[in-house]
Protein backbone atom coordinates (compact mmCIF):
# COMPACT_ATOMS: atom_id res chain seq x y z
CA UNK A 1 0.00 0.00 0.00
CA UNK A 2 2.75 2.72 0.55
CA UNK A 3 4.33 1.40 -2.85
CA UNK A 4 1.15 3.23 -4.25
CA UNK A 5 1.29 6.58 -5.75
CA UNK A 6 -1.42 8.63 -7.99
CA UNK A 7 -0.32 9.42 -11.34
CA UNK A 8 0.66 13.82 -11.74
CA UNK A 9 -2.38 14.13 -13.64
CA UNK A 10 -5.46 12.38 -15.03
CA UNK A 11 -4.96 13.91 -18.30
CA UNK A 12 -3.59 10.77 -20.62
CA UNK A 13 -1.70 11.75 -23.73
CA UNK A 14 -4.37 12.73 -26.51
CA UNK A 15 -5.75 10.63 -28.63
CA UNK A 16 -4.88 10.46 -32.61
CA UNK A 17 -8.26 12.31 -33.54
CA UNK A 18 -8.30 15.79 -33.39
CA UNK A 19 -11.98 17.41 -32.98
CA UNK A 20 -12.71 20.32 -33.79
CA UNK A 21 -16.00 22.24 -32.20
CA UNK A 22 -18.34 22.86 -34.94
CA UNK A 23 -19.53 26.46 -33.98
CA UNK A 24 -21.72 26.75 -36.70
CA UNK A 25 -23.66 23.96 -36.10
CA UNK A 26 -24.26 25.55 -32.97
CA UNK A 27 -25.43 29.11 -34.28
CA UNK A 28 -27.88 27.11 -36.72
CA UNK A 29 -28.57 24.99 -33.91
CA UNK A 30 -29.71 27.56 -31.93
CA UNK A 31 -31.85 29.40 -33.89
CA UNK A 32 -33.93 26.43 -34.41
CA UNK A 33 -34.38 26.08 -31.27
CA UNK A 34 -35.77 29.92 -30.97
CA UNK A 35 -37.79 29.10 -34.09
CA UNK A 36 -39.22 26.27 -32.63
CA UNK A 37 -40.39 28.01 -29.52
CA UNK A 38 -41.66 30.95 -30.88
CA UNK A 39 -43.47 28.81 -33.84
CA UNK A 40 -44.70 27.04 -30.78
CA UNK A 41 -46.25 29.71 -28.41
CA UNK A 42 -47.36 32.04 -31.49
CA UNK A 43 -48.40 30.70 -34.81
CA UNK A 44 -51.59 28.82 -33.32
CA UNK A 45 -53.61 31.72 -32.21
CA UNK A 46 -52.32 33.78 -35.48
CA UNK A 47 -53.44 31.06 -37.73
CA UNK A 48 -56.56 30.53 -36.12
CA UNK A 49 -57.65 34.39 -36.05
CA UNK A 50 -55.97 35.57 -39.01
CA UNK A 51 -56.23 32.34 -41.11
CA UNK A 52 -59.89 30.50 -39.98
CA UNK A 53 -61.99 32.88 -37.61
CA UNK A 54 -61.85 36.00 -39.49
CA UNK A 55 -62.47 34.65 -42.86
CA UNK A 56 -65.54 32.71 -41.88
CA UNK A 57 -66.60 35.94 -40.50
CA UNK A 58 -66.38 34.95 -37.17
CA UNK A 59 -64.09 38.10 -35.59
CA UNK A 60 -62.22 40.79 -37.24
CA UNK A 61 -58.30 41.24 -36.93
CA UNK A 62 -56.01 43.52 -38.64
CA UNK A 63 -56.21 43.06 -42.31
CA UNK A 64 -59.36 41.00 -42.09
CA UNK A 65 -62.23 43.36 -40.80
CA UNK A 66 -65.93 42.65 -41.29
CA UNK A 67 -68.49 44.86 -42.70
CA UNK A 68 -71.88 44.54 -43.77
CA UNK A 69 -71.69 41.74 -46.25
CA UNK A 70 -68.62 39.86 -45.11
CA UNK A 71 -64.89 41.31 -45.08
CA UNK A 72 -64.40 45.00 -45.48
CA UNK A 73 -61.04 45.50 -47.86
CA UNK A 74 -61.38 49.69 -47.25
CA UNK A 75 -61.59 48.59 -43.38
CA UNK A 76 -59.07 45.63 -43.28
CA UNK A 77 -56.37 47.85 -45.37
CA UNK A 78 -57.05 50.62 -42.96
CA UNK A 79 -56.58 48.14 -39.93
CA UNK A 80 -53.37 46.22 -41.04
CA UNK A 81 -51.61 49.58 -42.54
CA UNK A 82 -52.38 51.10 -38.73
CA UNK A 83 -50.93 48.38 -36.95
CA UNK A 84 -48.02 47.83 -38.89
CA UNK A 85 -47.30 51.66 -38.77
CA UNK A 86 -46.50 50.96 -35.50
CA UNK A 87 -42.34 49.97 -35.07
CA UNK A 88 -43.13 47.09 -32.02
CA UNK A 89 -45.65 46.12 -34.46
CA UNK A 90 -43.27 45.15 -37.16
CA UNK A 91 -40.55 43.73 -34.75
CA UNK A 92 -43.05 41.01 -33.50
CA UNK A 93 -43.89 40.75 -37.01
CA UNK A 94 -40.87 40.26 -38.34
CA UNK A 95 -39.92 37.89 -34.66
CA UNK A 96 -43.42 35.61 -35.46
CA UNK A 97 -42.22 35.26 -39.36
CA UNK A 98 -38.48 35.07 -39.89
CA UNK A 99 -37.82 32.98 -36.71
CA UNK A 100 -39.31 29.63 -37.80
CA UNK A 101 -37.91 30.12 -41.27
CA UNK A 102 -34.44 28.67 -39.63
CA UNK A 103 -36.55 26.24 -37.73
CA UNK A 104 -38.33 24.96 -40.59
CA UNK A 105 -34.88 25.14 -42.73
CA UNK A 106 -32.96 23.15 -40.20
CA UNK A 107 -36.01 20.59 -40.02
CA UNK A 108 -36.25 20.34 -43.48
CA UNK A 109 -31.99 19.40 -43.99
CA UNK A 110 -32.27 17.11 -41.28
CA UNK A 111 -35.37 15.08 -42.46
CA UNK A 112 -33.43 15.36 -46.14
CA UNK A 113 -30.25 13.97 -44.42
CA UNK A 114 -32.15 11.05 -42.05
CA UNK A 115 -34.64 9.99 -45.07
CA UNK A 116 -31.54 10.17 -47.50
CA UNK A 117 -32.95 12.06 -50.22
CA UNK A 118 -29.95 12.02 -52.56
CA UNK A 119 -28.88 15.23 -52.53
CA UNK A 120 -25.42 16.85 -50.87
CA UNK A 121 -25.16 17.56 -48.14
CA UNK A 122 -23.54 21.55 -48.22
CA UNK A 123 -25.88 21.85 -51.44
CA UNK A 124 -29.11 20.90 -49.29
CA UNK A 125 -27.91 23.20 -46.12
CA UNK A 126 -27.22 26.40 -48.37
CA UNK A 127 -30.53 25.91 -50.31
CA UNK A 128 -32.67 25.75 -46.39
CA UNK A 129 -30.42 28.27 -44.88
CA UNK A 130 -30.30 30.25 -47.58
CA UNK A 131 -33.78 30.59 -47.86
CA UNK A 132 -34.44 31.52 -43.97
CA UNK A 133 -31.52 33.91 -44.51
CA UNK A 134 -33.73 35.10 -47.42
CA UNK A 135 -37.12 34.79 -46.08
CA UNK A 136 -35.54 36.73 -43.28
CA UNK A 137 -34.74 39.90 -45.56
CA UNK A 138 -37.75 39.83 -47.67
CA UNK A 139 -39.85 40.02 -44.33
CA UNK A 140 -37.79 43.72 -43.32
CA UNK A 141 -38.01 44.34 -47.31
CA UNK A 142 -42.01 44.29 -46.54
CA UNK A 143 -42.08 45.43 -43.66
CA UNK A 144 -40.21 48.55 -44.38
CA UNK A 145 -42.32 48.85 -47.42
CA UNK A 146 -45.15 49.32 -45.54
CA UNK A 147 -45.33 53.21 -44.61
CA UNK B 1 -45.50 -11.91 -9.77
CA UNK B 2 -46.69 -15.37 -10.57
CA UNK B 3 -44.71 -17.02 -13.53
CA UNK B 4 -46.76 -18.23 -16.10
CA UNK B 5 -48.18 -22.23 -15.62
CA UNK B 6 -50.12 -22.33 -18.53
CA UNK B 7 -47.51 -23.58 -20.60
CA UNK B 8 -44.51 -25.73 -19.94
CA UNK B 9 -43.92 -29.35 -18.91
CA UNK B 10 -44.33 -28.59 -15.88
CA UNK B 11 -48.25 -30.29 -15.46
CA UNK B 12 -47.73 -33.68 -15.17
CA UNK B 13 -48.39 -35.90 -18.00
CA UNK B 14 -47.72 -32.81 -20.72
CA UNK B 15 -45.92 -33.30 -23.76
CA UNK B 16 -43.24 -30.43 -23.34
CA UNK B 17 -43.67 -27.68 -25.48
CA UNK B 18 -41.24 -26.36 -28.49
CA UNK B 19 -40.57 -22.71 -29.68
CA UNK B 20 -38.83 -21.57 -32.89
CA UNK B 21 -36.26 -19.58 -33.11
CA UNK B 22 -34.79 -17.82 -36.57
CA UNK B 23 -31.65 -17.22 -36.10
CA UNK B 24 -28.98 -15.30 -38.38
CA UNK B 25 -25.69 -17.54 -39.31
CA UNK B 26 -22.77 -15.87 -41.23
CA UNK B 27 -19.65 -17.23 -41.67
CA UNK B 28 -16.98 -14.69 -43.09
CA UNK B 29 -15.01 -17.01 -44.75
CA UNK B 30 -17.94 -18.68 -46.43
CA UNK B 31 -20.98 -16.69 -46.75
CA UNK B 32 -21.03 -13.44 -49.27
CA UNK B 33 -24.41 -12.11 -46.89
CA UNK B 34 -25.97 -13.58 -43.14
CA UNK B 35 -29.13 -15.59 -43.41
CA UNK B 36 -31.34 -17.27 -41.06
CA UNK B 37 -31.22 -20.83 -39.66
CA UNK B 38 -34.32 -22.02 -37.66
CA UNK B 39 -34.32 -24.15 -34.73
CA UNK B 40 -37.06 -25.57 -32.79
CA UNK B 41 -36.21 -26.29 -29.05
CA UNK B 42 -37.90 -27.05 -25.97
CA UNK B 43 -39.80 -24.23 -24.32
CA UNK B 44 -40.41 -23.40 -20.69
CA UNK B 45 -41.91 -20.35 -19.85
CA UNK B 46 -38.78 -19.32 -17.70
CA UNK B 47 -36.50 -19.09 -20.74
CA UNK B 48 -35.51 -16.43 -21.66
CA UNK B 49 -33.61 -16.00 -25.65
CA UNK B 50 -30.14 -16.31 -24.34
CA UNK B 51 -31.18 -19.16 -22.49
CA UNK B 52 -32.39 -20.12 -25.92
CA UNK B 53 -29.11 -19.31 -27.79
CA UNK B 54 -27.13 -22.02 -25.45
CA UNK B 55 -29.86 -24.50 -25.83
CA UNK B 56 -29.00 -24.44 -29.22
CA UNK B 57 -25.21 -24.07 -28.71
CA UNK B 58 -25.02 -26.83 -26.20
CA UNK B 59 -27.51 -29.52 -28.03
CA UNK B 60 -27.88 -28.49 -31.33
CA UNK B 61 -25.26 -26.42 -33.17
CA UNK B 62 -22.46 -26.36 -31.74
CA UNK B 63 -21.18 -23.51 -33.88
CA UNK B 64 -23.52 -20.85 -33.29
CA UNK B 65 -21.30 -17.95 -32.21
CA UNK B 66 -22.74 -15.16 -29.82
CA UNK B 67 -21.62 -13.08 -27.03
CA UNK B 68 -23.09 -13.27 -23.48
CA UNK B 69 -21.70 -12.88 -19.81
CA UNK B 70 -23.59 -12.06 -16.40
CA UNK B 71 -27.05 -13.17 -18.06
CA UNK B 72 -28.86 -10.66 -15.68
CA UNK B 73 -28.48 -7.56 -17.72
CA UNK B 74 -25.26 -5.64 -16.12
CA UNK B 75 -22.59 -6.65 -18.27
CA UNK B 76 -23.80 -5.28 -21.43
CA UNK B 77 -22.48 -8.05 -23.60
CA UNK B 78 -25.30 -9.87 -25.38
CA UNK B 79 -27.15 -7.15 -27.19
CA UNK B 80 -29.10 -8.19 -30.46
CA UNK B 81 -32.47 -8.08 -32.14
CA UNK B 82 -35.29 -9.97 -30.87
CA UNK B 83 -37.79 -9.50 -33.56
CA UNK B 84 -36.48 -6.62 -34.86
CA UNK B 85 -35.95 -4.37 -31.49
CA UNK B 86 -32.36 -4.22 -29.96
CA UNK B 87 -32.81 -6.21 -26.33
CA UNK B 88 -30.38 -7.62 -23.88
CA UNK B 89 -31.13 -11.11 -24.80
CA UNK B 90 -30.67 -12.38 -21.18
CA UNK B 91 -33.69 -9.88 -20.44
CA UNK B 92 -35.76 -11.11 -23.19
CA UNK B 93 -38.24 -13.62 -21.94
CA UNK B 94 -39.63 -16.34 -24.49
CA UNK B 95 -43.00 -16.10 -23.05
CA UNK B 96 -43.20 -12.78 -24.46
CA UNK B 97 -43.28 -14.44 -28.04
CA UNK B 98 -44.59 -17.90 -27.47
CA UNK B 99 -46.14 -19.85 -29.74
CA UNK B 100 -45.01 -17.68 -32.36
CA UNK B 101 -41.25 -18.06 -33.66
CA UNK B 102 -38.81 -15.40 -32.66
CA UNK B 103 -36.17 -13.77 -34.87
CA UNK B 104 -32.78 -13.24 -33.60
CA UNK B 105 -30.44 -10.88 -35.27
CA UNK B 106 -27.00 -9.12 -34.04
CA UNK B 107 -26.98 -5.63 -33.05
CA UNK B 108 -28.13 -3.76 -35.85
CA UNK B 109 -25.51 -0.50 -37.38
CA UNK B 110 -22.65 -2.07 -37.24
CA UNK B 111 -20.49 -5.04 -38.85
CA UNK B 112 -21.50 -8.30 -38.34
CA UNK B 113 -17.89 -10.62 -37.74
CA UNK B 114 -19.95 -14.32 -37.66
CA UNK B 115 -23.33 -15.14 -36.64
CA UNK B 116 -24.58 -13.15 -33.85
CA UNK B 117 -21.30 -11.33 -33.33
CA UNK B 118 -20.62 -7.61 -34.10
CA UNK B 119 -17.94 -5.53 -34.38
CA UNK B 120 -17.37 -2.47 -31.59
CA UNK B 121 -14.50 -1.19 -32.61
CA UNK B 122 -16.21 2.63 -33.84
CA UNK B 123 -18.13 2.49 -29.83
CA UNK B 124 -14.92 1.62 -28.20
CA UNK B 125 -12.76 4.79 -30.19
CA UNK B 126 -15.42 6.78 -29.64
CA UNK B 127 -16.03 5.88 -25.81
CA UNK B 128 -12.57 6.64 -25.03
CA UNK B 129 -12.32 9.84 -27.30
CA UNK B 130 -14.46 11.19 -24.61
CA UNK B 131 -12.58 10.74 -22.02
CA UNK B 132 -15.02 8.88 -19.41
CA UNK B 133 -13.03 9.50 -16.31
CA UNK B 134 -12.91 12.06 -13.44
CA UNK B 135 -9.91 14.69 -15.21
CA UNK B 136 -8.48 16.85 -12.53
CA UNK B 137 -5.87 19.55 -13.12
CA UNK B 138 -4.09 18.78 -10.07
CA UNK B 139 -5.15 15.37 -7.83
CA UNK B 140 -5.71 15.79 -4.69
CA UNK B 141 -2.88 13.82 -2.47
CA UNK B 142 -3.67 11.21 -0.31
CA UNK B 143 -3.60 12.55 2.81
CA UNK B 144 -5.77 14.90 2.19
CA UNK B 145 -8.36 12.09 2.15
CA UNK B 146 -11.83 11.39 -0.08
CA UNK B 147 -13.46 13.56 -2.75
CA UNK B 148 -16.59 14.89 -1.26
CA UNK B 149 -19.92 14.99 -2.98
CA UNK B 150 -23.79 15.48 -1.34
CA UNK B 151 -26.19 13.32 -2.58
CA UNK B 152 -27.92 16.57 -4.85
CA UNK B 153 -24.77 16.45 -7.12
CA UNK B 154 -24.74 12.82 -7.38
CA UNK B 155 -28.04 13.11 -8.76
CA UNK B 156 -26.61 15.77 -11.47
CA UNK B 157 -25.25 12.76 -13.32
CA UNK B 158 -26.16 9.13 -11.54
CA UNK B 159 -29.01 8.59 -13.96
CA UNK B 160 -26.37 9.22 -17.18
CA UNK B 161 -24.26 6.95 -14.69
CA UNK B 162 -26.03 3.53 -15.39
CA UNK B 163 -24.71 2.92 -18.64
CA UNK B 164 -23.72 -0.36 -19.07
CA UNK B 165 -22.47 0.39 -22.38
CA UNK B 166 -24.68 -2.17 -24.36
CA UNK B 167 -24.62 0.12 -27.46
CA UNK B 168 -28.63 -1.11 -28.18
CA UNK B 169 -29.16 2.92 -28.57
CA UNK B 170 -26.84 2.67 -31.95
CA UNK B 171 -29.02 0.23 -32.94
CA UNK B 172 -32.03 2.14 -32.56
CA UNK B 173 -30.50 5.27 -34.16
CA UNK B 174 -31.26 5.93 -37.71
CA UNK B 175 -29.10 8.88 -37.56
CA UNK B 176 -25.86 6.51 -36.50
CA UNK B 177 -27.45 3.63 -39.32
CA UNK B 178 -27.60 6.27 -41.64
CA UNK B 179 -23.86 7.50 -40.74
CA UNK B 180 -21.66 5.69 -38.59
CA UNK B 181 -19.16 8.96 -37.81
CA UNK B 182 -22.38 10.38 -35.23
CA UNK B 183 -20.85 10.14 -31.96
CA UNK B 184 -23.86 8.32 -30.90
CA UNK B 185 -26.39 8.55 -28.09
CA UNK B 186 -24.03 6.82 -25.21
CA UNK B 187 -20.72 8.38 -25.85
CA UNK B 188 -22.36 11.72 -25.42
CA UNK B 189 -24.27 10.65 -22.53
CA UNK B 190 -20.99 9.56 -20.64
CA UNK B 191 -19.37 12.60 -21.87
CA UNK B 192 -22.18 14.68 -20.06
CA UNK B 193 -22.00 12.09 -17.07
CA UNK B 194 -18.34 13.19 -16.49
CA UNK B 195 -19.38 17.04 -17.47
CA UNK B 196 -21.97 17.20 -15.23
CA UNK B 197 -19.59 15.42 -11.96
CA UNK B 198 -18.72 17.89 -9.30
CA UNK B 199 -15.00 16.17 -8.79
CA UNK B 200 -14.76 16.40 -12.39
CA UNK B 201 -12.47 19.95 -13.95
CA UNK B 202 -12.12 18.09 -17.53
CA UNK B 203 -15.28 19.78 -19.32
CA UNK B 204 -12.75 21.65 -22.09
CA UNK B 205 -11.08 19.17 -22.88
CA UNK B 206 -13.51 16.71 -23.01
CA UNK B 207 -16.44 18.79 -25.14
CA UNK B 208 -14.60 18.97 -28.45
CA UNK B 209 -15.50 14.95 -28.96
CA UNK B 210 -18.98 15.90 -28.82
CA UNK B 211 -19.71 19.49 -30.15
CA UNK B 212 -17.60 18.50 -33.24
CA UNK B 213 -19.43 18.30 -36.97
CA UNK B 214 -20.40 14.85 -36.19
CA UNK B 215 -21.36 14.95 -32.29
CA UNK B 216 -24.55 16.08 -30.78
CA UNK B 217 -25.52 18.42 -33.43
CA UNK B 218 -26.42 15.53 -35.68
CA UNK B 219 -28.96 14.37 -33.74
CA UNK B 220 -32.62 14.71 -34.79
CA UNK B 221 -34.47 13.60 -31.43
CA UNK B 222 -35.61 10.63 -32.66
CA UNK B 223 -35.55 9.28 -28.95
CA UNK B 224 -35.76 5.67 -30.02
CA UNK B 225 -32.40 5.51 -27.78
CA UNK B 226 -34.20 6.00 -24.64
CA UNK B 227 -36.60 4.00 -25.33
CA UNK B 228 -34.92 0.49 -25.85
CA UNK B 229 -32.21 1.14 -23.03
CA UNK B 230 -32.34 -1.41 -20.35
CA UNK B 231 -30.64 1.05 -17.32
CA UNK B 232 -33.22 3.51 -18.06
CA UNK B 233 -29.91 6.19 -18.98
CA UNK B 234 -32.47 8.59 -21.23
CA UNK B 235 -29.26 9.36 -23.93
CA UNK B 236 -31.95 11.33 -25.73
CA UNK B 237 -32.64 13.70 -22.78
CA UNK B 238 -28.41 13.83 -22.27
CA UNK B 239 -27.67 14.88 -25.51
CA UNK B 240 -30.33 17.64 -26.00
CA UNK B 241 -29.28 18.85 -22.67
CA UNK B 242 -26.01 19.00 -24.34
CA UNK B 243 -26.79 21.01 -26.99
CA UNK B 244 -28.74 23.41 -25.42
CA UNK B 245 -25.69 23.79 -22.49
CA UNK B 246 -23.18 24.34 -25.34
CA UNK B 247 -25.35 27.07 -27.08
CA UNK B 248 -25.33 29.03 -24.47
CA UNK B 249 -22.00 28.84 -22.95
CA UNK B 250 -21.00 29.61 -26.76
CA UNK B 251 -23.04 32.41 -27.28
CA UNK B 252 -22.08 33.78 -23.48
CA UNK B 253 -18.55 33.32 -25.07
CA UNK B 254 -19.39 35.62 -27.83
CA UNK B 255 -20.84 38.10 -25.77
CA UNK B 256 -18.70 37.72 -22.86
CA UNK B 257 -15.47 36.46 -24.09
CA UNK B 258 -13.41 37.12 -21.20
CA UNK B 259 -15.11 34.35 -18.99
CA UNK B 260 -12.76 31.61 -17.99
CA UNK B 261 -15.05 28.60 -18.69
CA UNK B 262 -14.97 25.94 -21.64
CA UNK C 1 -8.75 -29.97 -41.44
CA UNK C 2 -8.88 -26.81 -43.93
CA UNK C 3 -10.10 -27.63 -47.59
CA UNK C 4 -7.46 -25.37 -49.56
CA UNK C 5 -9.89 -25.41 -52.45
CA UNK C 6 -12.55 -23.32 -50.49
CA UNK C 7 -12.77 -19.63 -50.74
CA UNK C 8 -9.75 -17.87 -48.58
CA UNK C 9 -11.24 -17.08 -44.98
CA UNK C 10 -11.84 -13.15 -44.94
CA UNK C 11 -10.44 -11.44 -41.67
CA UNK C 12 -12.92 -9.67 -39.55
CA UNK C 13 -11.67 -6.30 -41.09
CA UNK C 14 -14.21 -7.89 -43.68
CA UNK C 15 -17.10 -7.87 -42.08
CA UNK C 16 -20.39 -7.53 -43.24
CA UNK C 17 -21.81 -4.24 -43.08
CA UNK C 18 -25.49 -3.90 -43.14
CA UNK C 19 -27.16 -0.54 -44.29
CA UNK C 20 -30.19 1.31 -43.31
CA UNK C 21 -33.50 0.25 -45.23
CA UNK C 22 -34.13 4.13 -46.73
CA UNK C 23 -37.74 3.15 -44.80
CA UNK C 24 -36.34 2.81 -41.32
CA UNK C 25 -39.02 5.58 -40.73
CA UNK C 26 -41.78 2.59 -41.31
CA UNK C 27 -40.51 0.20 -39.09
CA UNK C 28 -42.39 1.05 -35.72
CA UNK C 29 -44.99 3.89 -34.68
CA UNK C 30 -42.81 5.82 -32.81
CA UNK C 31 -40.15 6.52 -35.87
CA UNK C 32 -43.18 6.92 -37.91
CA UNK C 33 -44.80 9.88 -35.04
CA UNK C 34 -41.25 11.38 -35.42
CA UNK C 35 -41.04 11.76 -39.12
CA UNK C 36 -45.08 13.17 -38.67
CA UNK C 37 -43.50 15.29 -35.96
CA UNK C 38 -40.93 16.94 -37.91
CA UNK C 39 -42.84 17.54 -41.53
CA UNK C 40 -45.18 20.01 -39.01
CA UNK C 41 -42.65 23.02 -40.03
CA UNK C 42 -43.72 22.97 -43.48
CA UNK C 43 -47.34 23.61 -42.52
CA UNK C 44 -46.28 25.98 -40.15
CA UNK C 45 -43.62 27.56 -42.91
CA UNK C 46 -45.91 27.88 -45.62
CA UNK C 47 -48.91 29.70 -43.57
CA UNK C 48 -45.94 32.17 -42.57
CA UNK C 49 -45.01 32.99 -45.75
CA UNK C 50 -48.64 33.23 -47.03
CA UNK C 51 -48.86 35.96 -44.08
CA UNK C 52 -45.91 37.44 -45.93
CA UNK C 53 -47.66 37.87 -48.94
CA UNK C 54 -50.29 39.25 -47.44
CA UNK C 55 -48.34 41.99 -45.59
CA UNK C 56 -46.83 42.88 -49.41
CA UNK C 57 -49.88 43.25 -50.45
CA UNK C 58 -50.45 46.18 -48.03
CA UNK C 59 -47.55 48.09 -49.47
CA UNK C 60 -49.50 48.27 -52.50
CA UNK C 61 -52.08 50.49 -50.93
CA UNK C 62 -55.90 50.32 -50.30
CA UNK C 63 -56.84 50.18 -54.02
CA UNK C 64 -54.27 46.78 -54.18
CA UNK C 65 -55.05 45.21 -50.95
CA UNK C 66 -57.58 42.49 -50.67
CA UNK C 67 -57.72 39.86 -47.42
CA UNK C 68 -57.44 36.48 -47.99
CA UNK C 69 -60.52 35.03 -46.75
CA UNK C 70 -61.64 32.27 -49.80
CA UNK C 71 -62.78 28.87 -48.94
CA UNK C 72 -59.10 27.23 -50.42
CA UNK C 73 -57.43 30.16 -48.26
CA UNK C 74 -59.41 28.75 -45.24
CA UNK C 75 -58.95 24.96 -45.72
CA UNK C 76 -55.14 25.60 -46.30
CA UNK C 77 -55.13 27.37 -42.62
CA UNK C 78 -57.07 24.59 -41.45
CA UNK C 79 -54.34 22.35 -42.02
CA UNK C 80 -51.21 24.67 -40.97
CA UNK C 81 -53.45 24.79 -38.17
CA UNK C 82 -53.59 21.63 -36.97
CA UNK C 83 -49.93 20.99 -38.07
CA UNK C 84 -49.00 23.88 -36.08
CA UNK C 85 -50.79 22.63 -32.61
CA UNK C 86 -49.29 19.25 -33.45
CA UNK C 87 -45.75 21.24 -33.24
CA UNK C 88 -46.22 22.92 -30.29
CA UNK C 89 -47.70 19.91 -28.05
CA UNK C 90 -44.30 17.87 -28.96
CA UNK C 91 -42.43 20.97 -28.87
CA UNK C 92 -43.77 22.41 -25.69
CA UNK C 93 -43.32 18.40 -24.50
CA UNK C 94 -40.13 18.30 -25.42
CA UNK C 95 -38.83 21.19 -24.16
CA UNK C 96 -39.78 20.25 -20.77
CA UNK C 97 -37.43 17.70 -20.84
CA UNK C 98 -34.14 19.44 -22.07
CA UNK C 99 -34.71 22.86 -20.03
CA UNK C 100 -32.98 22.40 -16.19
CA UNK C 101 -34.01 24.93 -14.36
CA UNK C 102 -32.36 24.94 -10.77
CA UNK C 103 -34.31 25.50 -7.62
CA UNK C 104 -31.39 25.56 -4.82
CA UNK C 105 -29.44 22.33 -5.16
CA UNK C 106 -32.20 20.41 -7.12
CA UNK C 107 -33.62 20.91 -10.17
CA UNK C 108 -37.17 21.47 -11.33
CA UNK C 109 -39.12 18.29 -12.03
CA UNK C 110 -39.32 17.70 -15.68
CA UNK C 111 -42.96 17.58 -15.43
CA UNK C 112 -43.59 20.95 -13.39
CA UNK C 113 -41.33 22.58 -16.32
CA UNK C 114 -43.64 21.14 -19.32
CA UNK C 115 -46.26 22.08 -16.74
CA UNK C 116 -44.82 25.79 -17.16
CA UNK C 117 -44.37 25.40 -20.75
CA UNK C 118 -48.09 24.80 -21.27
CA UNK C 119 -49.25 27.64 -19.03
CA UNK C 120 -47.02 30.10 -20.74
CA UNK C 121 -48.76 29.25 -24.15
CA UNK C 122 -52.11 29.92 -22.79
CA UNK C 123 -51.28 33.02 -22.04
CA UNK C 124 -49.40 33.91 -24.76
CA UNK C 125 -52.18 32.74 -26.72
CA UNK C 126 -54.85 34.48 -24.79
CA UNK C 127 -52.62 37.81 -25.25
CA UNK C 128 -52.39 37.70 -28.47
CA UNK C 129 -55.96 37.62 -29.24
CA UNK C 130 -56.77 40.03 -27.24
CA UNK C 131 -54.36 42.33 -29.38
CA UNK C 132 -55.72 40.90 -32.89
CA UNK C 133 -59.04 41.79 -31.50
CA UNK C 134 -58.27 45.45 -30.64
CA UNK C 135 -56.05 45.96 -33.46
CA UNK C 136 -59.22 44.80 -35.42
CA UNK C 137 -60.99 47.80 -33.98
CA UNK C 138 -58.51 50.20 -35.31
CA UNK C 139 -59.21 52.40 -38.60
Amino acid sequence: MSNFSLPETSRLPATEHHYKPARLHGLWWGLFAVGGMTAALLVPVHILFQGILAPLGLVSVPGKVLGPNGLDPAASYHSIAAALANPLVKLYVLALIALPLYHVAHRLLYVAIDLRLGLHRSLLALLFYGGAVLGTLLTIAVLLSVP
Amino acid sequence: MEPSRSHGPTRRGALPETITLSVTRYDPRTDNAPHQQEYAIPYRDDMVVLDALNYIKNQVDGTLTFRWSCRMGICGSCGMMVNGTPRLTCGAFLHEFYPRPVTVAPLANFPVIRDLVIDMTDFMQKLRDVKPWIIRDEEKPLEEGVYRQSPAQLEQYRQFSMCINCALCYAACPVYGNDSSFTGPAVIALARRYNLDSRDQGKKERSPAITHGEGIWECTYVGECSVVCPKHVDPAKAIQQTKWDTTLEWAKSLVMPWGSKG
Amino acid sequence: MIDVSEPRPRPFFLAYRPTLPRTWWMRNRRYAFFGLRELTAIPVGAWLLSLLYELWRVSDGPSGYTPSASPLYIAFSIICFAAAVLHSITWLNLSGVILRIKMGEKDVPPRTVTLANYAQWVVVTVVVAALLIWLGTWR
